[in-house]
């Protein structure tokens, strides 16, 4: 600890141990906290993809809400629907500590580091990020869906109980979600920030095959399953809300009470941790990271493979992947697609299947489309210093896909070699890689298409991953590319599959690189189009990169 | 008011709005009624002053104190800090300084490029916590509660911190209740403030449309909207025309007419030798001179002062024969 001299000239602790007794006993400035919540729904007003975004929030919130809604009042006879109403409460509150790092979470619309500026107490600032938390979709749908399990009420008390409960859990919900993004944005604030890029990019895989497996549960589900469950989740504090729920729909208000009484242990934790991560973004941890200095990630041979300005912003492209976690986890994005598309068929399966060995390309063009799509994103200000009006745009374009697919060729690769291991397929890997390279230019060329049509500035603000700043064009574009892309590439990849299958998986190479040839052909025209259209839209990109949001 | 620091120490400051100078406006109530809301009552914080007789700091690393300088003694402060320290990693930004910035005064922060100017001023605001030292801004010590300071003084700070997507009545509207104003206060200071700052044209625009000089502006009148006795600027002129640059200097006299105090970070030699009558020259985390511009120069350039304090080697750098 760091001796400084106190106000009244004795030693003491440094400035930053005293903050525990910051904010003990101050009034909460109700005026200032409605002002804070109003502050989110005027900055949500003027932002029109927060606008679209929560109408489709709406729109989809909606219709699983009535289909949970439904089950809940079903359940109100069943045997199992005290360890359904466990699982599904734990369920939510994963969700509310994952969704909000991977959508971008709510301090990016109240930016911490603006409010720091005003004389603001704790309890008063923490309130109001709070009640402004309340402020959206998410927290209306987990507050009025699991209300509907009062239907399962057995007395005035039991239901008085599931009321209680059910407001804990959005509360807590809530307060997870604040945690999660709050030390998410701590670390990225740090030298740790690749640590939160990390995390990030994990919710996002967790989300992705949690998803799979809650759909695959869904379809040859037992009951006994979530008796299991409930038996292990009541055992964690995600549990105890839930199992409060659980407990009073089977008419057991003592249990329920106990365990609605060590659930409230929960959200006053998670009040605490968030106070602290509050205090400490307030405190200006972000400056912390300000002359993190980092060190070369690729070697200095790479720069002098060649004087030719592609590879020179190939390398540049390279290391501003690896060092800028908004870019990683921006390529990692289409991780849980892969999964997505993967895991349910391959889970499904009862014996090997070989054939699946030809599949992966699929995975390619996804992949390839995905990360290509924002290839000037994350260069904001700085693109003006890689292009001048007149220049010979195909040197840049190339140089930032090529790292970019060239990763997703790496995964997809292995992948492929895995999946011919794994299901025996060895005789199909040879045509499958000729169709992955295929696939990873046609993915490559429609991301092209849509980075010049519409560039997506990535956020700038302290713990920004995934800010909803891309306009409501952009993910038009991306999917129109997305379903453009896989559909050429089924088209233009069924000559050589049907073959592999019908015929031989060696002449099923010969009509693969019959259609590679005219494909490289094309995409290299469509890149060199694409690069004379980017160097007249230079101005247009330009603006949507630098404009504010 | 003199640039020797002699004058402007007011006890009671009368509101900028005062001036005559500002667009006609009509005399309206000191400004001690007006900062009266947005200062935390006596009991609610416990404002400490600073006793005469603290120590100075001891210890490796720390500056050597600097002697209270001739003239100051008899005075006020706005700003003290002893022996403020800020680290970044093995890097010391800020390396145990002392600065006295007297009430009243029109205050220069010089200093080259990582010298350490906005590290202090993010630490004396608020913004920053120092890992070591002591800063005391308003007779309220900053740290480790910078709350009641906060409530005292209007900033600019270097990254500007604005609410993009709000347009600029909004964002003073906000600021204004974030600052305890009411809503007759609120509507009648951001008129004033956005016909001063010539903003009232783009009063319904998004902040995000607007060029950085805009965004400097609005900066500057969220942070004189509560009319506070010390104003705190980083880089207040840079990216700002000509025209503009007149009106903020124009309304800074002012505050400085009224007893206020303004400290600001700047590179630009001529502004702060035009506008400051006390300046400190910062260089690697260290104030290497400091005082009454007078004292500093005494009768020299700024700019020969500044070159000299900070080791710049005045012939030049070495031959770029190249760029011919």
């Amino acid at each position: 600890m760091t001796d400084v001299m106190t106000t009244n000239g004795t030693a003491g602790a440094s400035p930053g141990c005293s903050q525990s007794r910051r904010g003990r006993g101050e009034p909460i400035n109700w005026g200032t906290v409605r002002s804070i919540a109003g502050l989110k729904f005027r900055i949500i007003r003027h932002t029109p993809q927060a606008i679209i975004g929560m109408i489709l929030g709406l729109l989809l919130g909606g219709f699983l809400s009535t289909g949970i809604v439904g089950l809940i009042i079903g359940l109100a006879e069943n045997e199992h629907r005290g360890s359904i109403l466990t699982f599904g409460g734990a369920l939510g509150l994963i969700l509310w500590f994952l969704a909000p790092l991977v959508l971008g979470g709510g301090e990016l619309i109240l930016d911490l580091r603006t409010l720091a500026v005003y004389p603001l107490n704790r309890p008063t600032l923490l309130t109001g990020l709070l009640l402004a938390s309340t402020i959206g979709i998410p927290f209306i749908f987990s507050l009025l869906v699991p209300l509907t399990a009062i239907s399962h009420a057995t007395s005035s008390i039991t239901a008085v109980i599931l009321v209680v409960a059910a407001v804990q859990l959005a509360v807590t919900g809530v307060l997870a979600g604040r945690v999660s993004v709050g030390l998410v944005s701590l670390l990225a604030t740090t030298r740790f920030r690749s640590v939160a890029g990390g995390i990030t990019v994990l919710a996002a895989i967790t989300l992705g095959i949690g998803a799979q497996i809650v759909s695959l549960a869904a379809i040859d589900i037992k009951p006994d399953w979530f008796d299991n469950a409930r038996s292990v989740i009541r055992l964690f504090p995600i549990g105890w809300t839930p199992e409060a729920m659980a407990q009073a729909s089977l008419g057991q208000p003592i249990r329920a009470l106990l365990f609605l009484l060590l659930g409230s242990a929960l959200p006053l934790v998670l009040i605490g941790v968030w106070q602290r991560v509050v205090q400490r973004l307030l405190d200006g941890e972000a400056a912390q990271s300000r002359l993190t200095r980092s060190k070369p990630l690729v070697p200095g041979w790479m720069d002098r493979l060649s004087d030719r300005r592609t590879a020179v912003v190939w390398a540049k492209s390279l290391r501003t992947i690896r060092r800028d976690p908004r870019e990683w986890t921006e390529l990692a994005a289409f991780l849980p697609l892969v999964l997505a598309f993967s895991l349910p068929t391959l889970t499904q399966l009862n014996e090997r299947e070989p054939n699946l060995v030809l599949m992966p390309f699929l995975a390619a063009v996804s992949g390839a489309t995905m990360v290509s799509t924002n290839l000037f994103g994350g260069d904001a200000n700085r693109f003006v210093t890689d292009v001048f009006p007149g220049d010979d745009f195909q040197p840049i374009l190339v140089g930032k896909f090529l790292p970019r697919v060239t990763l997703v060729a790496i995964i997809v690769v292995v992948a492929n070699i895995g999946l011919a291991w794994f299901m025996g397929g060895w005789r199909f890997l040879p045509v499958a890689l000729v169709l992955v390279v295929q696939s990873l230019l046609i993915g490559a060329a429609a991301g092209v298409w849509v980075s010049i049509r519409s560039p997506i500035p990535l956020p700038e603000k302290v713990g920004g991953f995934n800010a909803a700043n891309a306009g409501c064009i952009a993910p038009l574009f991306q999917i129109l590319a997305l379903f453009v892309a896989d559909t050429v590439a089924i088209l233009l990849g069924a000559p050589a599959v049907l073959t592999a299958l019908a015929v031989s998986p060696w002449m099923a190479v010969v009509v693969a690189v019959v259609t590679l040839v005219p494909t490289y052909l094309m995409v290299k025209r469509r890149i060199a189009a694409e690069a004379v259209n980017a160097g007249r839209r230079i101005p247009e990109i330009t603006v949507a990169l630098t404009r504010r949001t | 008011m003199a640039k020797d620091g002699d004058a402007g120490s007011d006890p009671n400051p009368t509101d900028i709005y005062t001036s005559d100078h500002m667009n006609d406006h009509p005399v309206r109530p000191p400004a001690a009624d007006r900062i009266a809301d947005s200062v935390p009552a006596p009991g609610q914080t416990a404002p400490v002053g600073l006793p005469t007789d603290m120590p100075p700091p001891t210890g490796p690393g720390l500056s050597a104190p600097i002697p209270p300088t001739a003239g100051w003694a008899d005075r006020d402060l706005a700003i003290r800090a002893i022996g403020l320290t800020k680290r970044f990693g093995a890097h010391t930004a800020v390396d145990g300084i002392n600065l006295t910035v007297p009430t009243g005064s029109f205050y220069g922060l010089l200093g080259p490029n990582g010298a350490g100017k906005s590290t202090t001023l993010a630490m004396a605001v608020g913004l920053l916590r120092p890992d070591a030292g002591n800063i005391v801004v308003n007779n309220l010590p900053v740290w480790p509660d910078p709350t009641p300071v906060k409530a005292t003084i209007g900033v600019v700070p270097e990254d500007l911190l604005l609410f993009e997507r709000l347009t600029a009545r909004e964002y003073l509207t906000y600021v204004g209740r974030f600052r305890n104003l009411n809503d007759d206060q609120i509507r009648e200071r951001s008129g004033d403030l956005l016909k001063a700052l010539d903003l009232e044209l783009a009063a319904n625009k998004l902040i995000a449309d607007f060029s950085q000089g805009m965004r400097k502006k609005i900066s500057l009148a969220a942070a004189l909207i509560h009319s506070p006795p010390l104003l705190i600027l980083d880089e207040p002129f840079e990216s700002v025309d000509p025209v503009s640059q007149r009106s903020i200097r124009h309304i800074l006299d002012h505050l400085i007419d009224r007893g206020r105090t303004v400290i600001f970070s700047s590179h630009v030699m001529a502004t702060v030798e035009e506008l400051c009558d006390s300046v400190a020259i910062m260089d690697e985390g260290r104030i290497v001179r400091a005082g009454p511009i007078g004292e500093v120069t005494a009768g020299r350039r700024l700019d020969d002062v500044f070159a000299e304090a900070v080791g710049t080697d005045l012939v030049g750098p070495p031959s770029l024969d190249w760029l011919q």
